[in-house]
């Protein structure tokens, strides 16, 4: 998870950003199901948050399936976690995509340049 | 459970000057409560009669639910104190100092500082004068720490410490977090740090307590909006479309407006973006830093 | 408690180096009489160890006083303590402890090893210490804790900059003060006790003060030096104010003793006449000497420099004496006792001490002094000398004097084998000799009747008894076969009584005054008789003493020649050479049992009253 990045001054609370960001990985593959994620303590010194704001993120990771708290042995991604929901995905989608042309206008660039740049990019991280 | 900390009316005077206004707050069990302010905003001043070392001019501080006055004794058993000028006698050396700890509380565990101080990299038997600031704020904080208090009371901890110390000084702070969920009251300047682990946050200004808080619902108010207003020829002057919004600060620059908004929300925003002449807007959300910076600075640009 | 303990040990702990300098200076100390040689060596030893010792635990008193707390308040370095579980009485008490602990150490250090090397404490050699009511380690310890507190406060009071401090001199300027007028309200002479009572009390409260006032500034003021000199301040000035404000009180209470206070030690003497006395004794913690009124009871205190209180008149109207309000020249002051509500009168008339002839004319109205070899006669009504004469006295010679008449002063200069006999005339201001006696046998006792027209003399070898005439003619011999004990006296009216005891018989015998054998009385088996008055014409009071020194009062009825008991336990007052007039009141004056009453008593009656002291 050293992946995972949290910005204290977004918008987004930062126990919510820990949960997309988790829900993301997940939904990558980059987490596979059964894999080990840091505890509660060690992830707030990292991202040095304050430890109940982490807790709290799990809590709904666990609530809702994504991760599963082995006593004494530790926090792990569910062996079966629910896929993100489709309108969980469209939403994140399309505020990525509102990000993106926001941008573009502001560029002065018109649509065939931006969904031209768009498409490299898919390329490259379909490679990756 | 009792509040480890609370507030009522506290006035403070010295002589004709007032360094706290009226000022009352209550820290819940397990928060971190931060206390902002500018130099000489009454912050040390709040803290002093917050641990019984001062008696307020008028109301009163209740640590642990009693008087801080009257009960500092029996307060201070349970509490840690990281002042912001060291204090400790300076011909001790930290072994000395744990060891005179370890006689006058009821629980002291000698190997936790030891190894604190270990991971620090303090020497113990140097004297505490001859420390670097870093390292002697680092001795206090691990003797505050030695008892296992239930309230820490850290008064601009990052003072003068290097990056390196810094973060030591988080990572303590988050593992003490972790570990037993003792409540943190602290005021200090580095407000880039403190961001993700305050969970309170107060603003002192001249005195008087400005702002008093819970940072997710602060950060979700204060926004930055930034457009290009099209109403004017000129573009250098903001009529009535900002009215919707308290806006704390308005800044007009050459290519527009920015302005920064205390009681935003989603609706009032696209109302915003629809009024003729707005052209580009956009908000975004502000780091502590600047929040503090708009509200406890000096007052500029004015309302048209 | 343990935050206490773990005060002292630290702060003993922190400044251990001082004991090291303790260490250096006991080495010098020891090695003293490597530089100076034999007893001034071992002198120096001593002194440099005793000395060292005390010096070391002052100098440590004053700088951890000073250091301790005061400038950790002024800078706001002091939260250290009070961030932590330690109550005010340890963070104040411990570091005292702490300190204390150095000092004596230090003294320890510097003093043991020249005491074992044989080192004595200078005082016995140079002069004796005088015995405190406390041991002398609890005093140095109690002195220690006082100079750390005044060290204490007065560093505080510096380094709070505050405006407290005007306000501080001012006090202390104001309660200096208010100390002069409680010393100055004392008696000058004689009140010794009381002085040194109020000078250890005020000593005492002024060290409770500074150390209840640092306390207090810990308590209160915590980190904060302005708030703990505030309550410095009021603490310290609170006390001190009690205690100056209850010495002046003191002072005026001891000043103001009444005839009533006296309790026990009396010592009086009447008037010839009349019922006013002078008593003496001690009354709230001094010396009182006061002019009595013993049938109305007023009275007025005499502030003599020593024990020879004020004289009275024969008839009893006029009283004298010197009054020593402070060092220097004394007023002379006088009272006319026969006018209800007049007061004393301060003279113009000064006295370089109490001379020592201090002589009343039986009026009252002149007064004949002789100091240093100066006789001078005062009218005291216009307060002025109207004669005086150098009538030199070497050191074996006693004088002695009284007013034949108001004008003419006699005076008696006796050496162990003769009396000068002299006369001063007032109005012509010449002094003449009368004449001389010599007793070739020795002079022990020699005694003038109330003009001086006739003198006893009591020989010291045989113990003869004769009598002479103004001018020394001889008159006759009363008595000269051999006796065990005798002693004459005269009456009022120039009668000659003789008490003695010669081969087993007591007896009382009458003379008149030409020297004619009058009456005899048999007196009880006594180890004194002392004279009383004649209550009645020819009943004398006799104050007998038995073998175990019990006083009785008897009464000779001089006519029938006997005697018989009136009372136990009470004895005459007069002194034999102012035996009162007959049937006067001072004839019933009587000293009650111990000496702690004066008693007003009726030989003829056997009524009893007691005047003053235990009833």
């Amino acid at each position: 998870m050293s992946s995972l990045r949290i910005d204290p001054s977004s918008a987004t609370p930062i126990w919510s950003q820990i949960e997309d960001g988790v829900r993301r990985l997940v939904a990558s593959g980059a987490l596979k199901p059964g894999a080990a994620v840091p505890s509660v303590r060690d992830l707030a010194k990292d991202l040095r948050i304050n430890p109940a704001t982490v807790a709290k993120a799990y809590q709904r990771l666990t609530d809702g399936g994504v991760l599963t708290v082995r006593r004494g042995d530790g926090t792990y991604v569910a062996d079966a976690p629910p896929a993100m929901s489709r309108a969980e995905r469209t939403r994140i989608l399309r505020e990525a995509a509102g990000r993106f042309a926001d941008l573009a206008s502001t560029l002065g660039v018109a649509r065939e340049e931006a969904e031209d740049a768009l498409r490299a990019a898919w390329k490259k991280g379909a490679n990756s | 459970m009792t509040e480890p900390l609370r507030v009522e009316g506290l006035t403070v005077r010295y002589g004709r000057a007032i360094a706290c206004r009226d000022v009352s707050l209550a820290v819940a069990p397990g928060s971190v409560y931060a206390l902002l302010g500018r130099n000489g905003a009454g912050k040390s001043s709040l803290v002093r009669c917050l641990l019984g070392e001062q008696k307020a001019s008028s109301g009163r501080t209740l640590i642990f639910g009693a008087n801080s006055w009257t009960t500092r004794r029996e307060a201070m058993a349970r509490t840690g104190v990281v002042p912001e000028e060291p204090d400790a006698p300076p011909a001790m050396t930290p072994r000395d100092l744990s060891d005179f700890c370890r006689r006058i509380y009821p629980r002291w565990d000698a190997a936790a500082v030891a190894s604190r101080l270990e991971r620090f990299g303090v020497a113990p038997a140097t004297p505490f004068g001859r420390l670097s600031r870093g390292q002697k704020t680092q001795v206090q904080l691990a003797l505050a720490l030695g008892h296992a208090p239930e309230l820490l009371v850290l008064d601009d901890p990052t003072l003068g410490l290097d990056p390196v110390a810094r973060r030591a000084l988080y990572d303590e702070i988050v593992g003490e977090l972790a570990d037993r969920g003792t409540t943190i009251f602290l005021t200090t300047h580095d407000l880039a740090g403190f961001e993700g682990i305050a969970t309170r946050v107060g603003i002192l200004k001249d005195g008087g307590l400005l702002l008093d808080e819970e940072m997710e619902a602060l950060k979700a108010r204060f926004r930055r909006i930034r457009y290009a207003n099209r109403l004017t020829e000129t573009r250098t002057a903001f009529g009535t479309e900002l009215d919707a919004f308290e806006a704390v600060r308005v800044q007009v620059r050459g290519w527009g407006i920015d302005a920064i908004v205390s009681n935003f929300d989603e609706a009032a925003f696209a109302r915003f973006r629809a009024i003729d002449g707005v052209d580009e807007a956009s908000a975004e959300a502000l780091p502590l830093e600047e929040i503090f910076v708009a509200l406890a600075g000096e007052d500029k640009g004015g309302a048209a | 408690m343990t935050g206490f303990f773990a005060i002292a040990r630290r702060e003993f702990r922190q400044h251990r180096v001082v004991l090291a300098a303790a260490a250096v200076a006991s080495l010098g100390a020891l090695a003293a009489p490597l530089f100076a040689d034999g007893n001034h060596g071992a002198l120096a030893r001593a002194m440099i160890a005793f000395l060292g010792a005390i010096v070391f635990a002052a100098g440590i008193a004053i700088g951890l006083g000073a250091t301790t707390l005061a400038p950790g308040m002024a800078t706001r370095r002091i939260g250290f303590d009070f961030a932590r579980p330690l109550s005010p009485s340890a963070i104040w008490c411990g570091r005292l402890a702490g300190a204390m602990l150095l000092g004596a150490g230090a003294a320890l250090v510097l003093w043991v090893p020249s005491s074992m090397a044989g080192a004595r404490p200078p005082w016995n050699d140079l002069w004796t210490a005088p015995e405190p009511p406390v041991a002398w380690p609890l005093l140095a310890l109690g002195g220690f804790a006082v100079l750390f507190a005044i060290a204490h406060c007065a560093s505080l009071a510096l380094r709070s900059r505050s405006g407290l401090l005007a306000l501080d001199a001012a006090l202390a300027t104001l309660c200096g003060y208010l100390v002069w007028t409680a010393f100055s309200r004392l008696p000058v002479y004689r009140a010794e006790a009381p002085w040194l009572r109020l000078a250890v009390g005020l000593a005492v409260a002024a060290g409770a003060g500074c150390l209840t006032a640092g306390y207090a500034s810990v308590v209160r003021g915590r980190t904060d030096a302005r708030t703990g000199h505030r309550a410095l301040s009021a603490v310290l000035w609170t006390v001190i104010g009690a205690a100056v404000l209850g010495a002046n009180a003191y002072a005026a209470w001891v000043h103001a003793a009444k005839p009533e206070d006296l309790r026990e030690g009396f010592w009086v003497n009447s008037a010839a006449e009349g019922p006013w006395l002078t008593v003496s004794g001690p009354a709230r913690g001094a010396e009182a000497t006061f002019v009595f009124d013993a049938a109305g009871g007023r009275f007025e205190r005499a502030f003599t420099p020593d024990w020879r209180g004020p004289v009275l008149s024969r008839d009893g109207r006029r009283a004298a004496w010197v009054q020593a309000e402070s060092e220097g020249p004394y007023p002379l002051w006088t009272w006319r006792l026969d006018v209800a509500g007049e007061k004393p009168l301060r003279t113009r008339i000064l006295l370089n001490s109490y001379p020592y002839l201090f002589v009343l004319s039986s009026d009252g109205t002149r007064l004949a002094c002789w100091d240093d070899g100066t006789l001078t006669v005062y009218d005291l009504e216009q307060q002025r000398a109207l004669a005086s004469a150098r009538i030199p006295s070497g050191d074996r010679q006693s004088l002695g004097g009284t007013f034949s008449n108001l004008e003419v002063f006699r005076v008696y200069r006796a050496d162990d084998r003769s009396i000068d006999l002299l006369q001063l005339d007032v109005r012509a201001r010449s002094l003449a000799t009368l004449g001389r006696i010599e007793i070739a046998d020795g002079l022990r006792f020699f005694l003038a009747d109330a003009q001086g027209d006739r003198i006893l003399t009591l020989g010291s070898r045989t113990l003869d008894v004769r009598l002479f005439a103004a001018n020394g003619a001889p008159i006759a011999t009363l008595a000269d076969a051999p006796a065990e004990i005798r002693w004459p006296a005269f009456l009022p009216d120039g009668r000659i009584v003789l008490s003695e005891r010669s081969s087993g018989n007591r007896r009382l015998r009458v003379f008149g005054s030409d020297g004619r054998v009058g009456a005899v009385a048999p007196l009880p088996p006594a180890s004194s008789i002392s004279l009383g008055g004649e209550v009645a014409p020819g009943m004398l009071c006799l104050g007998v003493a038995d073998a175990e020194f019990r006083p009785s009062a008897w009464l000779a009825d001089l006519n029938a020649g006997s005697v018989r008991k009136v009372a136990d336990d009470l004895r005459p007052v007069t002194t034999p050479r102012a035996i009162p007039d007959v049937g006067s009141e001072a004839t019933k004056l009587f000293y009650g049992p111990r000496n702690e009453s004066l008693v007003h008593f009726d030989p003829l009656t056997g009524e009893r009253t007691v005047l003053l002291g235990a009833r």
